[in-house]
C-alpha cells in the first residue's frame, strides 16, 4: 500500500507549528462581545436574589443573563440524538444551585476583562442546604431533594448464566476506588455564538465530538427549527471525551440570542475544571470465581457511580460496565449491579474509553489477586481467559471476529522480557531496601463503534475538482489526533491518488452529513470504512462518465492513478481532470457520489500493557522504568500517530494510577488548578514501547481496527498492577499516590 | 492602575514614598500576577524592581555574598560563587518551579512572598541570611527571621522593598532537598536545609532547617545537638530522620498532611545528606 | 503607560495598562493568537514566549516589565514565509496532535537550544517539564529537538 500503514504529520500540523491554526478561543467577529460566568460558590442552595444593578452599571457591560431572566428548558448536558431518552434535570443557569461551579449568570460586555470585573459585583443571596460530597453521604438520605428524580438510581441488574457452584472454585474479592479525573485538554473550553435576528440563523462555533448533537439540544432548548441551528466544529485542542457534552454551547448560544451579536465564551483553567465535568468516582465490590486451573467461571460485581450534581451521561455511563465486561474474556456467568448517586459536587462525564478502562482496573486488579492466591502467572491467567476468533460477546450476541489477545500476550511476555523482569525485581528487592521494584501488566479491550447498541452509520460524498483533486464531505471532528489526516490517508489509497489531492473538511451541520459524532472509537472502523467504499463507488461513476464520453464500454475501461482509459487501446485516456471538466460541458452534471455504510461488526480490539515501576517506600513516589503496549489494531492507517496516540494514552493513564485526582474540600470547593492536579510532564513520561499486530481480517478500512481509547484502556491498570507487585500488596484505591502508599505501608508497618 | 518603575535606587526610594498599603512590589511577579488575574488582589500601585541594574548583581562585599533582590532563580543556580560556597541555594533555586518559572522568579520575591513553601526561605535560614531593606528614609538590614512573620506576610512596611540579600561565607558545606507530589514542577511538601561542618571524621556542627511543615521555617535544634561529635553513618541519618518525624508530629496540623510528611520525612533526610556528599 | 518594545525583532510601541499581561497583550491588543493560554498560573507552559532570550510565561509578565525588552513569540520564527528548522522538524517528526500545546513547546525547546546547542535527553526532558502535552507522551518532541540539535539550528 502506498499510504495507509506509512508515517505522515497530521493534516493541519504546519499550521499549528506555526501558531496559524484558528481555535474557539481564538476567533474575532465584527461585533463580538464576550461573556464570563458567575458560578456558584455554595455546594448546595437557593438562589433567594440575584442583584445585578452594579454590573450593569459598569461601562462596557451590555447585559446580564441569568437564572431569573433567561430560558428555564431543561435538558441533559451528554444528549446527542432526537428524543433520546435521558433526564433532563439542568438547565443555562440554574436558581437551585447544586455544586460549587453551578451556572447561576453570566455578563455580556465588550470584552473579557468587563465582563469579569462585573461578575465580582453582581451580588447573590443564597438559602444554603444541606450537601453531600460523597456516594455514602447521600446514601444517609440527606440530598434525596437534589432533583425531583431523587438522588440514587439502581440501575437494572445485568445476568448471563447461572452462578457456578462447586467445592473447586476459588472465590476471589476485591474492592476498587477510582477518584475523580478531569481530561485537563490543553485546550480550555471555549465557544462562540452568533445570532442574526432577522434571518433567525443562530451559529455556534465549539470545538465538539458532535455537531448534530449541539445543534439537536440547542433547537431543543430554545425551541428552534434545528435547520436554523448552524454548528460548526472547530480546531480542537484535545478532546479525551472532555467536549462531547454541551457545557458552553448553551450558555454562548443563550447570549447570542439575548444580545443579537457574536458572543464569545472561554473558560479559563480553573473553570474548566470545576464546572465542565469530569469522569466519576467509582465504587466496585467484585468477586470473580475460578476453578483450580484458572479458569474464570462467573463475575458478580456491585458497583456505584458518582455523577456529581446533575445527571449527564451517568446512567448510560454505569449501564455500558457489563459490557465493557464481555470485550476481553470469555466467562459462563456474569452478574452487574449497577447503582447511580448524586452528590454536591463536579459533573460526572465521558472519559476516553467511555468505562473500558475503569472496567478494567477493577476485572484486572482481580485477575492479579487470583493468580497470587492460585499461584499462576498472571500472564498466563490472562492467556487461559481471553477470546479467540469464533467467540461470542454473551451480551451483543456479535462474534469477537479477528481477536489477537492470546498474540498480544504472548508476543508481550517475550518483548518484556516478563519471565526474567519478575525474577531480576525479586533480587532487586531483596537487596534493597528504600526502593522496590514491581513488574506488573493488564489486557484492556474496547470496541470499534456503536455496533449493535445504537444506530451507527456513516456518509461519505466525494466530488471532482476540475484540476483533478477529489473533495470529501463528511461529518468528521478531529480531536487532534489526526482523524483527517487518517481519512484521507484511507480515502488517497482507495482512490490510487496523491495525498495531496484529496481534501477533507470537518463537521458543519450547514453543508456536512448528519452523523452520529465522533464517539465510542468509531471513525476510522465506520467513517474510514465508508471512505473505501465510497472511493469505489466514485472510481466506477468516473467509468460510466468515460464510458458516456468515449463510447467505449464501461466493463473495457480502467480506472489507474489519475487517469481512466481502454483496457485495450491506450490512446483512449481520460486524466480526472479532463472528465471533471467534459462532464459538466457534455453529460451536464458534477462528478459525485454519496455513500452510506452501516457497520455489521465490532470486532475485539485489545492491548496487553507490560509495567516496570520502582516505588521509594520512604516518600511513596513511584517512578515508571519501562513499559511496553502491544496492540491488535488490524492495521494502523497513519503509523506514527497510532504509536503517539498510544504513549500519550499511556502518560495520560499513568497520571490516573498514580496521581491525578480532582479533590474535594470539606466545604464543597474543588481543588481545581493544576497546581493540584499533576499530570505526567517530560521529567516522568516513561519511555513507552509501542508494538502494533496487523493482520487485518475485520470490516474496518483494509482491515484497521480502533486504537485512540482501547490504548488507553489498560493503562492505569497495568502500573497498579506493578505497583502492587513491587511492594507484594493488594492496593486499590487509585490513584496510587504517595499518600495512599505511604497510608499502606503504614498499617503494613503498624500491623 | 499607578505604576512605578524606577530605574535606580534613588528613583526606588522615590517610588517608595508614595506607596500604600495597597500597593504592590513586583519582582518577577510569578505569584503576585497569578492572583492579579484572578482578582483576589488589586493593589492601588505596582513598583516594579526589575529595571534597577543594582538588583540584579550578585558579587562579595567582603565576607558576605551580596545577592540583589532581582536575582533570578536561573542566574543564582548558574552563578560560579553560589555553586562553590552555596550549594544549597543552587538545590533550591533549581528545583523551583519549571524553567520558565526559574527565569522570571527572584529571591526577593520567593523571600517576600513568605510562603511556607517557598523553596528559598528554609535555605536563607539555613545561610543566616541578612535582608537589606530599602525604604524611602534609607537602608536597614534585618535577619531572615525578624523579616519573615507568618505565611504570606513579611514584617516590611508597605513602603519598604527587599533590596538585597546578604550571605556571610558558611564554614560548612549545605544542601537542599524538597519533597513535592512529583519530581519536577511542584510545591514543596517538606523541604530540608541541611549544612555540616565536619572534623575529621566527626561531625563538628549540623544545622539543619525544615520548611513546609509550619508557617515558618524551623530548625531542628535536638538532631543539631544529637548529631554532635558523632560519625556519620546510616543509623544516624535515620535517628535524625525519626527526630524530624517526631518534630512533625508535633508542630504540623494535621490537615497539612501531617501523617504523609510524617512517615515520608525519613526519605528527604536521606536525601538530603546524600545530597550533602554530593555537593562536598 | 506608554509601553515601547521589541516584538519579533520590530519596535513596538503601544498603550497599556501596567498590569496588562503580556499573553492579553498579545492575544487580544495585538491580535497574535499564536501563543495559547492553558492555565493562566504557570503551570501548563502553553503560553511561553522567549524575552530577551529565555523562556518564560506570557501569562506571567506584565506590561509594567517589558520596557525595552525583547519578546520573541511563535509568529517571529518563520523565516521568508518557511517555517523555521524547528517547527519543521516538529511536524516532521509528528511530534504535533491537538496543537494547542505546541508553540510554547518550541519556544521552550528554542530557548533551551539558544543556550545549550546539543542537550542531553534528561537536560531536554527538564527544561521541558513545564511544558504540558496532553495527546502524547512526549516522545516525537524530544526526537524533534534532538534532531534540531543534530541539525544544528
Amino acid at each position: 500500500m502506498k499510504y495507509v500503514g506509512k508515517s505522515f504529520p497530521i493534516h493541519d500540523a504546519s499550521s499549528k507549528a506555526a501558531g496559524r491554526a484558528v481555535y474557539a478561543g481564538d476567533m474575532e467577529l465584527k461585533g463580538m462581545l464576550h461573556m464570563a460566568l458567575l458560578f456558584s460558590s455554595i455546594p448546595h442552595g437557593i438562589v433567594k436574589e440575584l442583584d445585578c444593578s452594579k454590573a450593569l452599571e459598569m461601562p462596557g457591560v451590555v447585559d446580564v443573563i441569568h437564572c431569573f431572566n433567561t430560558i428555564d428548558t431543561e435538558y441533559n448536558q451528554y444528549q446527542t440524538q432526537f428524543g433520546q431518552d435521558l433526564l433532563h434535570t439542568t438547565r443555562a443557569f440554574n436558581s437551585h444551585v447544586r455544586y460549587v461551579g453551578d451556572r447561576i449568570a453570566a455578563v455580556i460586555a465588550e470584552t473579557e476583562e468587563i465582563a469579569r470585573a462585573a461578575v465580582s459585583q453582581i451580588r447573590v443571596e443564597y438559602e444554603e442546604l444541606p450537601y453531600s460530597l460523597t456516594m455514602e453521604d447521600t446514601l444517609t438520605g440527606k440530598i434525596d431533594n437534589i432533583h425531583e428524580t431523587g438522588a440514587v438510581f439502581d440501575c437494572p441488574e445485568v445476568k448471563v448464566g447461572e452462578k457456578p457452584e462447586g467445592d473447586d472454585l476459588v472465590e476471589i474479592h476485591t474492592t476498587t476506588d477510582l477518584s475523580r479525573v478531569n481530561h485537563i485538554c490543553m485546550e480550555t473550553h471555549a465557544c462562540v455564538a452568533d445570532y442574526e435576528p432577522f434571518s433567525g440563523q443562530l451559529t455556534v462555533w465549539s470545538p465538539n465530538q458532535t455537531v448534530y448533537g449541539i445543534r439537536t439540544v440547542l433547537g431543543d432548548i430554545f425551541h428552534m427549527d434545528y435547520n436554523r441551528i448552524r454548528v460548526i466544529k472547530t480546531t480542537m485542542g484535545g478532546s479525551f471525551g472532555g467536549k462531547q457534552e454541551w457545557v458552553l454551547e448553551p450558555v454562548a448560544a443563550a447570549a447570542a440570542l439575548r444580545v443579537g451579536r457574536p458572543v464569545k465564551l472561554v473558560y479559563n483553567r480553573n473553570e474548566t475544571i470545576a464546572s465542565t465535568y469530569s469522569r466519576a468516582p467509582f465504587h466496585f465490590d467484585s468477586t470473580f470465581t475460578f476453578q483450580k486451573d484458572g479458569t474464570l467461571m462467573g463475575i458478580e460485581t456491585d458497583f456505584m457511580l458518582d455523577a456529581g450534581a446533575y445527571l449527564g451521561n451517568s446512567i448510560n455511563y454505569a449501564k455500558t460496565i457489563p459490557h465493557k465486561m464481555y470485550r476481553a474474556y470469555h466467562y459462563p456467568y456474569l452478574r452487574v449491579r449497577p447503582k447511580v448517586v448524586l452528590t454536591n459536587t463536579i459533573i460526572s462525564g465521558a472519559f476516553r474509553g467511555w468505562t473500558s478502562p475503569e472496567a478494567t482496573v477493577m476485572f484486572e486488579h482481580n485477575m492479579d489477586m487470583a493468580a497470587k492466591k492460585l499461584g499462576i502467572d498472571p500472564v498466563d491467567l490472562r492467556i487461559k481467559n481471553v477470546m479467540h476468533l469464533g467467540d461470542v460477546d454473551p451480551l451483543s450476541g456479535v462474534p469477537i471476529g479477528n481477536f489477537k489477545a492470546e498474540e498480544a500476550l504472548r508476543q508481550g511476555r517475550e518483548h518484556f522480557n516478563w519471565d526474567a523482569r519478575r525474577k531480576e525485581v525479586q533480587e532487586f528487592n531483596a537487596g534493597n531496601k528504600r526502593f522496590k521494584r514491581g513488574v506488573g501488566m493488564s489486557f484492556g479491550a474496547h470496541v470499534n463503534s456503536f455496533y449493535p447498541s445504537k444506530t451507527d452509520y456513516a456518509r461519505v460524498d466525494m466530488r471532482l475538482a476540475e484540476t483533478g483533486s477529489v473533495s470529501c464531505n463528511l461529518t468528521l471532528h478531529d480531536h487532534g489526533c489526526g482523524t483527517v489526516q487518517a481519512f484521507r490517508i484511507i480515502a488517497a489509497e482507495a482512490l490510487g491518488i496523491p495525498l495531496s489531492k484529496v481534501l477533507v473538511g470537518e463537521g458543519d451541520t450547514m453543508y456536512t452529513p448528519l452523523d452520529v459524532g465522533c464517539f465510542s472509537s468509531r471513525t476510522t472502523y465506520v467513517q474510514g470504512r465508508a471512505a473505501v467504499e465510497c472511493a469505489g463507488k466514485f472510481k466506477e461513476r468516473l467509468r460510466q462518465d468515460a464510458a458516456l464520453l468515449s463510447g467505449v464500454p464501461a466493463e473495457e475501461l480502467v480506472v489507474e492513478g489519475e487517469t481512466v482509459h481502454s483496457a485495450a487501446d491506450p490512446q483512449i485516456c481520460y486524466t480526472w481532470s479532463q472528465i471533471a471538466d467534459q462532464a459538466q460541458q457534455v453529460l451536464k452534471h458534477e462528478v459525485f457520489v454519496s455513500y452510506e455504510y452501516i457497520p455489521e461488526s465490532n470486532p475485539g480490539v485489545g492491548g496487553a500493557h507490560f509495567a516496570m515501576v520502582e516505588v521509594d517506600t520512604y516518600t511513596g513516589m513511584t517512578k515508571i522504568l519501562d513499559y511496553l503496549a502491544v496492540h491488535d489494531i488490524g492495521q494502523a492507517i497513519n503509523r506514527e500517530m497510532c504509536v503517539a496516540q498510544v504513549q500519550g494514552a499511556v502518560t495520560m493513564g499513568s497520571g490516573a494510577a498514580l496521581s491525578e485526582h480532582v479533590i474535594t474540600r470539606a466545604n464543597g470547593k474543588p481543588a481545581n488548578s493544576l497546581k493540584d492536579y499533576h499530570v505526567l510532564n517530560s521529567f516522568e513520561a516513561p519511555d513507552v514501547k509501542v508494538e502494533l499486530i496487523e493482520d487485518g481480517g475485520t470490516e474496518g478500512p483494509y482491515g484497521a481496527k480502533s486504537i485512540g481509547e482501547v490504548c488507553h484502556t489498560p493503562v492505569a491498570a497495568a502500573v497498579v498492577s506493578a505497583v502492587n507487585h513491587a511492594l507484594d500488596s493488594d492496593m486499590d484505591s487509585i490513584p496510587l499516590s504517595p499518600d495512599v502508599i505511604v497510608n499502606y505501608l503504614r498499617e503494613r508497618e503498624d500491623a | 492602575m499607578l505604576s512605578y518603575t524606577p530605574s535606580n535606587m534613588e528613583e526606588l526610594q522615590q517610588s517608595l514614598s508614595c506607596l500604600t498599603k495597597d500597593s504592590k512590589l513586583i519582582g518577577g511577579g510569578t505569584d503576585l500576577i497569578i492572583r492579579l488575574n484572578m482578582g483576589i488582589c488589586k493593589p492601588d500601585a505596582l513598583c516594579y524592581l526589575g529595571y534597577i541594574k543594582e538588583l540584579k548583581e550578585i558579587k562579595w562585599e567582603g565576607d558576605r555574598l551580596s545577592i540583589g533582590a532581582y536575582a533570578t532563580m536561573t542566574q543564582m543556580q548558574n552563578h560560579p560563587d553560589i555553586q562553590k560556597y552555596f550549594p544549597a541555594l543552587v538545590d533550591a533555586a533549581s528545583d523551583v518551579g519549571s524553567l520558565q518559572i526559574r527565569n522570571n522568579g527572584t529571591i526577593g520575591g520567593n523571600i517576600g512572598n513568605a510562603s511556607p513553601a517557598g523553596d528559598l526561605i528554609p535555605v536563607m535560614y539555613l545561610y543566616d541570611a541578612m535582608i537589606e531593606i530599602t525604604g524611602p528614609e534609607g537602608v536597614r538590614e534585618a535577619a531572615i527571621d525578624q523579616v519573615i512573620e507568618r505565611p504570606g506576610r513579611t514584617t516590611l512596611a508597605c513602603n519598604e522593598a527587599i533590596t538585597r540579600i546578604l550571605l556571610p561565607r558558611p564554614s560548612f558545606i549545605s544542601s537542599f532537598v524538597k519533597l513535592g507530589f512529583r519530581k519536577k514542577v511542584t510545591i514543596a511538601r517538606i523541604g530540608v536545609a541541611l549544612g555540616i561542618e565536619m572534623d575529621g571524621d566527626y561531625v563538628k556542627e549540623m544545622r539543619f532547617v525544615a520548611g513546609a511543615i509550619s508557617l515558618k521555617p524551623v530548625r531542628l535544634t535536638k538532631a543539631e545537638e544529637f548529631i554532635k561529635g558523632k560519625a556519620l553513618n546510616e543509623q544516624i541519618v535515620m535517628d535524625v530522620a525519626q527526630m524530624l518525624s517526631d518534630l512533625i508530629m508535633e508542630i504540623t496540623p494535621k490537615e497539612f498532611d501531617r501523617d504523609y510528611k510524617v512517615f515520608a520525612s525519613r526519605g528527604v533526610v536521606m536525601d538530603a545528606f546524600k545530597r550533602l556528599g554530593q555537593n562536598r | 503607560m506608554k509601553l515601547t518594545f521589541t516584538l519579533n525583532g520590530r519596535k513596538k510601541s503601544v498603550e497599556a495598562e501596567p498590569d496588562r499581561r503580556l499573553i492579553d497583550l498579545l492575544r487580544k491588543d495585538l491580535h497574535m493568537t499564536g501563543t495559547k493560554e492553558g492555565c493562566g498560573e504557570g503551570e501548563c507552559g502553553a503560553c511561553t514566549v522567549i524575552i530577551d532570550g529565555e523562556a518564560v510565561h506570557s501569562c506571567l509578565v506584565l506590561a509594567c516589565q517589558l520596557e525595552g525588552k525583547s519578546v520573541l513569540t511563535i509568529e517571529g520564527l518563520e523565516e521568508n514565509g518557511e517555517l523555521s528548522r524547528i517547527q519543521k522538524n516538529f511536524v516532521e517528526e509528528t511530534a504535533i496532535q491537538c496543537g494547542y500545546c505546541t508553540s510554547g513547546m518550541i519556544m521552550s525547546a528554542k530557548a533551551l537550544l539558544m543556550h545549550n546547542p546539543h542537550p542531553t535527553e534528561e537536560e531536554i526532558r527538564v527544561a521541558l517539564s513545564g511544558n504540558i502535552c496532553r495527546c502524547s507522551g512526549y516522545t516525537q518532541i524530544i526526537r524533534a529537538v534532538k534532531r534540531t540539535a543534530q541539525e544544528g539550528a
